[in-house]
């Protein structure tokens, strides 16, 4: 009996990290909550091969698409994107204001360690962050012990998106 | 009830044992020697492309090929590699459920997600779409691309294939699956296999045991338990008869 127990209590060990990931938040749910007063139906930004180099370079790794959705109202874009951890995409929410960082959310985390970077008291850090030419965050991120893809990821997620909210400005209208 | 058993019960297993042994003695003798000399024999560069044996490796797909065509390309999907034509497009655990054109762009619909490429099979943009239920079905209708939930619910793109609005039920043609002709088929499974499997695996996996996976391992534990229960059984019954044989000399004497 006791063992049967103890059995079972190891098995329940066994199996608790792959309770790490889950969808969080529905794309369309963070694009109310971004533009709560009115939603902007998403439009299409097409990346220059300029573009999609420095994508490429944030991301030390290939990027394919040619497109990317994103929404806007006045100065405000909000964007979808997604980024492997260690082997899964992790869709990341990213809402810029006049340049700046205004809120970061993970919104579907697969992998099975790592999801810590979606507690606010982690990214509370990117609020208000900006990119400088280098295409850099202008301040450090904390890392959190056991998750350090997950913030890898989570950081360039940031970057792009400041980077092609300020693409986005910069284009003729 | 032999002479044997009575006085030398151990020959009588021996014999059994034996008997019981001799393909298994036969086949590790023989992928022995095969391993031993593998450079010799160019075991590792000998791929086996035989469909029986790499199914045994589940390299083969699980399911059926999913083909779609447009006018002027074919999607087809082996389990979870989805390719345009005869080139690999991505992996996906997601099924293909339709495929159209619309303009210049070709619309690929997943079970949840929509795929946009370009005439030459260059990802645009990939997004999900599907959020409580999975798609059904993808077509055109007066150029613009409609799909259809699970749910039986109708939503209609955009011009630029990036909002899709709810719309009221109506009857139309969707993007019907085709078969895939018998050269891209292959040339697909091809792909999918790889170059194939070396031939020192099988030959490893059979000394081993592990070809017939997890239970294979236990009979080849077993093979050699038999083998060295023969070769003491052998030496007791030798031993046995040289006592004999010296005691019947010294009675003679």
């Amino acid at each position: 009996m006791i063992l049967t127990r103890l059995f079972y209590i190891a098995l329940l060990c066994i199996s608790l990290p792959a309770l790490g990931g889950g969808q969080y938040l529905e794309p369309d749910e963070f694009i109310r909550l971004a533009f709560p007063e009115k939603q902007p139906k998403a439009k299409a930004m097409w990346l220059s091969k300029m573009d999609r180099q420095n994508i490429k370079q944030i991301l030390a790794h290939d990027f394919r698409k040619l497109r990317l959705r994103y929404w806007k109202q006045d100065n405000k874009t909000a964007w979808i994107l997604e980024e492997i951890g260690k082997e899964k995409p992790i869709t990341i929410g990213v809402v810029i204001n006049q340049g700046k960082l205004e809120n970061i959310k993970v919104l579907a985390f697969r992998e099975s360690r790592g999801d810590e970077i979606r507690h606010e008291f982690f990214t509370k850090q990117f609020l208000q962050a900006t990119i400088n030419n280098e295409l850099e965050l202008d301040r450090h991120i904390d890392g959190i012990s056991g998750a350090t893809l997950s913030v890898r990821a989570i950081t360039k997620i940031s970057r792009i998106a400041l980077y092609l909210d300020q693409q986005l400005n910069a284009k003729p209208k | 009830m032999t002479r044997h058993k009575k006085k030398f019960p151990a020959f009588l297993w021996h014999r059994r044992f034996g008997l019981l042994l001799v393909i298994f003695i036969m086949l590790l003798a023989i992928t022995g020697i095969m391993l031993n000399h593998t450079d010799a024999l160019k075991l590792s560069k000998t791929k086996i492309n035989n469909s029986i044996v790499l199914s045994v490796y589940e390299i083969n797909p699980k399911e059926a090929p999913i083909s779609y065509k447009t006018e002027q390309h074919i999607f087809s999907q082996l389990d979870e590699q989805i390719y345009f034509d005869d080139k690999k497009l991505f992996n996906s655990k997601q099924q293909i459920r339709g495929v159209t054109n619309a303009g210049e762009i070709i619309i690929l619909v997943l079970s949840r997600d929509v795929v946009l490429l370009s005439r030459d099979g260059e990802l645009i943009d990939r997004y999900p779409l599907a959020q409580k239920t999975e798609i059904e079905h993808v077509g055109m209708l007066n150029k613009k691309a409609i799909i259809k939930m699970m749910d039986q619910t109708m939503w209609q793109a955009d011009e630029d294939i990036i909002n899709w609005q709810a719309i009221d039920s109506i009857q139309m043609s969707w993007a019907p699956q085709t078969q895939l002709d018998e050269a891209l088929k292959e040339n697909l499974l091809e792909q999918y296999r790889g170059e194939g499997l070396p031939l020192e695996r099988i030959v490893l996996d059979i000394h081993s045991g592990r070809i017939l996976g997890n239970f294979g391992v236990y009979i080849m534990d077993g093979v050699a338990i038999l083998m060295m229960f023969l070769s003491l059984s052998g030496l007791w019954m030798w031993w046995q008869r040289r006592l004999k044989q010296r005691s019947k000399k010294r009675r003679k004497k």
